[in-house]
Order: structure tokens, then C-alpha cells, then sequence
């Protein structure tokens, strides 16, 4: 139950989007990608594969992966750590751009950052832990990226960003949390503006861990799907700039969209599985909705979880037919694989941009429908009705959030 | 931000902050320095008697130390709590075991339950089935201990709750050690333990134990806990809970702690501040 904390709302607005994913290089290209149907088709991951050869650990894995081109990194050279932050600042560079800021303006006090983040964030540094484990001396490269890579402290830092600098680790659920935590900052009036969102890149060992969880897909992954294998893992990043209607307003700044109301609840139910009567994915829609004081019907989409495993999918359907009866639901795993904390910055940025836009794309991956589903994801553009709009994350441990944002 | 502490428990090597190492505070063993250097393992078999021991046969250590630590502030479930946790690795332990069984064993045959544990919020997880948490969880993967403070007055005062449970953890690793050697990284960090506060927004009386911490971190350190960066936020998190116990144990603010010269917080009750 929403809880009255007596303080004075703060009004938040969306004044810049950045993105950097497989479907494209940046929001606009995402886009097009989207509307369009031409983004690429994931493929075996060619520079984890080297990897595990040269670790000497290459079996038969060759499942798809959508990975972003090397050469957003500067000469094409990659380690895990790193990789994630530079895909942030990647993405928040191209949001700031877009609201007319530029980084150094965000050392004012009144600025935070707030990234979701969960391989970017881990002990994942496979390489260097290999070499230590057989007493080889070792450059330490991954390690030391590890420890100086958090991404909201380290883009505070590398930044000037002097506000609150945040870094969620709730698994699949962390990017919408992020800019759910960005909104509620704001709305309080503790900064004026956050840079808000996800980031993570691919390594080999969420990507040998999804595969033993037998949860991979061998083709590319189909949400909603009545022949849904699985998953595909992808890498990204998605960052708005937030801001105070207030601030906005005294910078002359037109906003992209309304950002209503966040929702977060825990199933308390498995380490790994969801509630089966999607239990918490219930609480956090009803409370946002709540929050934004919209019924179900204001809706003109959500944007789901959709992550094309059997489990998941069955479950969102269910909250999906029971709770928000007749809205439409848009899946973009298929164009963009599971990005796992990124996933909620990416769909969040492409939720305000199907509003800006007035279309709904296609839910990429998506061919029959599921008779067990009861529901089936967008088939077609199609033009928007309705004033508002969810996006919806589900993570291991049980975390649900959902973010509404409104039309201008 | 300014914060109403409601109950306070901690837990590390050197034992908890309702026993053992309560003793041997007053029997004045205690120093500042103490915490920074402790080292070794907490006990955990205290967990048995607030938990069948059934329910614990898979649960890795880091959440083992989550769960004790916080039923002592929460013996009952707590449905309408919000949950921060942070924890600067998540799992070392099941991390480590994941990547030693895909070196091993091969992608084919490397334990996915292991992976599963290496979950950055595998603790917060077990947290929220151990004490049917139905609200926000929120899991903070940090150095510094600002952030997670930061993270519960945010959370208090977005209306989506009443109450935070707070909590660090980190778990002992000789690997980690090992790195420390080999990258020369300070990651007393790693030192092992929990601590959990109760919170909820100042108001509620006039004699409140209150955390009163600058929202306002140094130019050039994005979210800096000193001048040359983050605080291990689990040493200095045992410090607080320690003042804390002290402060509202005698109503004064006779303890004082200090994080270094100039100061980070102050505690305070009825209005009777004590710098930390």
C-alpha cells in the first residue's frame, strides 16, 4: 500500500534518451531497426568462443548471442568491466546530447546517476582468476577494471556527477529499478536531474551459466511464442536523463514524456523461479498504476519482461490477461536478446519512444501464438491509443518493477 | 538525510553486537582501528535456533550471514518493509565455485546451481523468502556506504513504504586476499560479517536514535565516503550500529567514534549529538 510521506511531490519529466544495443548504435537507429524489421539476427558469440579456446574450456556452445560491434570500444579491445561502463557513458552521453547538456554541467550538486547492472558488476574477470588459479603472474587487467568500473560510481566520478551515484545489482530487474530509483530522487527533491538507466556487457560466464540453466534457446529466442525455447543473452545500454519539471522549464527544455509513477514488489516466493500467479508482477503494476493514478484501459501498451522462456512468459501472460485486460503487449527481447540489466534502461528508452512516436512495432521473434497463453504480443505496427505506458522487468530472486510513463 | 534508527544488529569476526563483542567493548578492548583490521570469520551457528536447520542446507554463506544478522531485527515476517542490502560482490564464495566448475568441468558441466548463487542479489533473495519481504528489494553492489543510506531515505521518502530494513554484507575470501596481493587493491572490504538497521523517517519521538549523514559527496569522488575514496562500508557500518547500541543504551551521547578527523555523521538522541 502506498505510503504518504508528506513531502511535496516534484513533477519528473523525460528530457533525453541514449541507447546502444544489437538493433543499433544509437535510440534512432534502435528505431528504425524496430519499425523497420531489419535489425540483425543474433549469432554463436565469436569473441567469448576465442575465449573459452584459449582457456581451454571450448565445448559445444554455439547458441546466438546479440552483441553490439567491437568498434564502440575504442580500437575494437574488450574487457567485461570496462565494457559495460563505456556502454554507459555511451548511452547517457547520447541522452545528455539530446536534452542539451553536456557532463559538465552535471557538477552542481543537483545531478545524480542510478545505473542497473549484474555482469558488468560481477566477479566475472575469467581470464585473470584462471591465471591466479595456476600461479601465473598476471597483469591484473580484469581485476583492476573490476574494482574501478562500478558504473554509477565511476561515472560520477569520471564525470563530476557530486549527487547520488547508484548502482543496482537486482538481476534482470536492476535497469528498470535504476530509473525507477531516478524518478523517486527527483520526486523528492533531492537533485534536479539523473542520469538513469542500465548497462551490461557480455562475458563467458553469464553465458555459460544461462546454458547449464537450461534455459538458452539454440535459435533466435521467440517471446510469446507457442515453440519459445528460451533465451538469447544480448549486451547494451539504456539511459534517460531525468529531470524536474522545474528544471526543465528554466532551461527552456521541451520534455519527450511524462514519467508517472514506479512500482516495485518481491514475489518472497524461489531463488530462480517466478510466482506462478505472478503474485509480485501484480503488486508492482498495481502500485505504479496507483501511483500514476491510471486505471488499466489508460494504457496504450506495456512493454514486457518477455524473455521467451516457458516459465516467464506463462507467467507475465497470466498478470498481462487478469490485470491489464485488452492493453497491447510489446516484446522487443526478439530485436535486442536479454540484456540483462540493461534490459530495463533499453525498454524504458524505447517505451518513451514509441509514445513520442504514436507506433507500436512488432514484437520481433514472435510467429504463433501460444494456446496456453490465452495472448499474444504485437504482430504488426500499429498506431498508439491511450495516454500512458508500462514497462515491466522480472529478475531472479523474485524482484517485479514497472515504470509508467505519460504522454505529452 | 536524516534517518530514525528502530533496532540495530551486526555480526563479525570478532563476534555480535548483542553478545560477545559487546563484552569486550566494555571491558574496553574496543578501538577505532578495530574494525577496519578484523579479519577471520563470523559465527553462524546461532542460525540453527532461528531457523530449521532444513531450510539452510543449500543457502550459501553470504545470505547465511544476511539472514542471521537480520531476524535479530526482524524475528517476525516484515511484508511491508523495503529492503536495501549492499553488498560490494554478491557471493564470493558461489562466484568462485562457478567459475572453478566452468574451469574444470567445462561449460557443459559447470554447476548451475552455483550460478545461480553468484547472483549479485541471491542474498536479498533468501532475505525476502526468510522473512516473506513483499515490498521493494533493492540490492546496492558499492564500495562505499553513503549510497546504501542514500537508497533507504530515498525509498522512505518515496511513499512506497514506512520502513527500511538496511543491511551490508560481505564475506570473507582468501581468493580475494589473493587478488589483493596480486592487483594491490585495498579490500579490507572483504572483511566478513553483516549489519542491519531498522529505519524509518525521524519524528516518531522525542528521544529517537537518529543518523544524521551529509547527502553531498566530494568534487571528483563521485559518491567518496573520505578524501581518498570509499570507506569499506561494512567496517564502517559496524562502527554506526556500535555507537548506535551505545548511544541508546545509555541515552547520552557519551560514545564517541570517529571515522577520521573531520567526521562523516553524527548520531544523535534528543537532540544530543555524537560525532562518528
Amino acid at each position: 500500500m502506498p505510503v504518504d510521506s508528506g513531502r511535496k511531490k516534484m513533477e519528473v519529466w523525460v528530457t533525453g534518451l541514449g541507447c546502444v544495443c544489437a538493433a543499433g548504435r544509437t535510440v534512432a537507429e534502435t528505431w528504425d531497426s524496430l519499425i523497420g524489421g531489419t535489425g540483425r539476427n543474433p549469432a554463436p558469440p565469436a569473441r567469448l568462443l576465442k575465449l573459452a579456446a584459449d582457456l581451454g574450456i571450448n565445448d559445444d556452445m554455439a547458441q546466438p548471442v546479440f552483441m553490439v560491434d567491437d568498434d564502440i570500444f575504442a580500437g575494437g579491445f574488450r574487457h567485461s568491466a570496462r565494457d559495460t561502463l563505456i556502454l554507459a557513458e555511451t548511452a547517457a552521453g547520447e541522452a545528455l546530447t539530446q536534452a542539451g547538456l553536456n557532463r559538465w554541467q552535471l557538477a552542481d550538486g543537483q545531478s545524480g546517476v542510478v545505473i542497473g547492472s549484474t555482469a558488468g558488476n560481477a566477479l566475472h574477470f575469467l581470464a585473470d582468476y584462471a591465471a591466479l588459479k595456476k600461479g601465473h603472474a598476471t597483469a591484473g587487467t580484469d581485476f583492476a577494471d573490476f574494482f574501478h568500473c562500478n558504473p554509477a560510481e565511476a561515472m560520477a566520478k569520471n564525470w563530476n556527477i557530486n549527487g547520488p551515484a547508484l548502482t543496482v545489482g537486482n538481476a534482470c530487474c536492476s535497469g528498470t529499478d535504476a530509473v525507477g530509483l531516478g524518478l523517486e530522487i527527483i520526486a523528492s527533491g533531492r537533485c534536479r536531474r539523473v542520469l538513469a538507466g542500465g548497462a551490461d556487457a557480455l562475458s563467458l560466464v553469464p553465458y555459460a551459466g544461462f546454458r547449464r540453466l537450461m534455459i538458452y534457446a539454440d535459435e533466435s529466442c521467440r517471446p510469446f511464442d507457442r515453440s519459445r525455447q528460451g533465451l538469447n543473452l544480448g549486451e547494451g545500454a539504456g539511459i534517460l536523463l531525468l529531470e524536474s519539471a522545474e528544471a526543465a522549464e528554466e532551461r527552456g527544455v521541451e520534455p519527450l514524456a511524462r514519467f508517472l509513477s514506479y512500482g516495485a514488489a518481491s514475489d518472497a516466493h524461489h531463488l530462480t523461479a517466478p510466482h506462478p500467479e505472478a503474485a509480485g508482477l501484480r503488486k508492482a503494476l498495481r502500485t505504479a498504476l496507483a501511483r500514476a493514478g491510471l486505471a488499466a484501459a489508460d494504457l496504450a501498451f506495456v512493454n514486457a519482461h518477455g524473455t521467451a522462456t516457458p516459465d516467464n512468459d506463462r507467467m507475465e501472460a497470466l498478470a498481462y490477461r487478469e490485470e491489464l485486460p485488452g492493453t497491447p503487449v510489446w516484446a522487443v527481447k526478439g530485436s535486442t536478446g536479454h540484456t540483462l540489466g540493461a534490459a530495463g534502461g533499453l525498454e524504458a528508452v524505447l517505451t518513451v519512444r514509441a509514445l513520442q512516436h504514436g507506433l507500436l512495432p512488432k514484437s520481433h521473434g514472435f510467429a504463433e501464438a501460444d494456446p496456453a497463453l490465452d495472448m499474444q504480443p504485437t504482430t504488426a505496427t500499429a498506431m498508439i491509443n491511450g495516454r500512458a505506458a508500462a514497462s515491466v522487468s522480472l529478475g531472479f530472486g523474485g524482484g517485479n518493477a514497472a515504470l509508467v510513463f505519460g504522454r505529452l | 538525510m536524516s534517518l530514525a534508527v528502530s533496532k540495530i544488529y551486526g555480526l563479525c569476526p570478532g563476534g555480535d553486537l548483542g553478545g560477545a563483542l559487546a563484552c569486550r567493548l566494555a571491558n574496553g578492548e574496543f578501538s577505532p582501528a578495530y574494525f577496519q583490521g578484523i579479519c577471520g570469520q563470523a559465527r553462524l551457528q546461532e542460525l540453527n535456533t532461528l531457523l530449521p536447520g532444513s531450510s539452510m542446507r543449500r543457502v550459501p554463506r553470504l545470505a547465511r550471514l544476511a539472514l542471521r544478522t537480520a531476524l535479530e531485527v526482524c524475528p517476525e515476517t516484515v511484508s511491508n518493509h523495503a529492503l536495501v542490502l549492499n553488498t560490494r560482490c554478491g557471493s564470493v564464495g558461489s562466484t568462485f565455485e562457478f567459475l572453478d566448475s566452468l574451469l574444470n568441468d567445462g561449460p557443459s558441466m559447470a554447476s548451475p546451481t552455483a550460478f545461480s548463487h553468484s547472483v549479485t542479489n541471491m542474498a536479498a533473495a533468501y532475505l525476502s523468502q526468510g522473512l516473506n519481504l513483499t515490498g521493494p528489494i533493492l540490492t546496492l553492489t558499492q564500495p562505499s556506504f553513503s549510497p546504501a543510506l542514500e537508497a533507504a531515505d530515498i525509498l522512505l521518502h518515496s511513499g512506497l513504504t514506512d520502513t527500511v530494513l538496511l543491511g551490508f554484507v560481505a564475506e570473507h575470501s582468501d581468493t580475494m586476499k589473493s587478488i589483493e596481493t596480486a592487483t594491490d587493491q585495498p579490500l579490507s572490504v572483504f572483511t566478513d560479517g553483516a549489519v542491519f538497521f531498522q529505519l524509518r523517517p525521524p519524528g516518531h519521538s522525542d528521544d529517537e536514535l537518529i543518523i544524521d549523514w551529509p547527502n553531498q559527496p566530494e568534487e571528483g569522488h563521485g559518491y567518496a565516503d573520505d578524501a581518498t575514496g570509499p570507506v569499506p562500508f561494512l567496517p564502517l557500518a559496524l562502527r554506526l550500529a556500535l555507537a548506535g547500541l551505545e548511544m541508546g543504551a545509555e541515552k547520552s551521547p557519551a560514545a564517541r567514534y570517529l571515522i577520521r578527523d573531520d567526521g562523516l555523521g553524527i548520531l544523535s538522541i534528543g537532540g544530543n549529538g555524537t560525532q562518528i
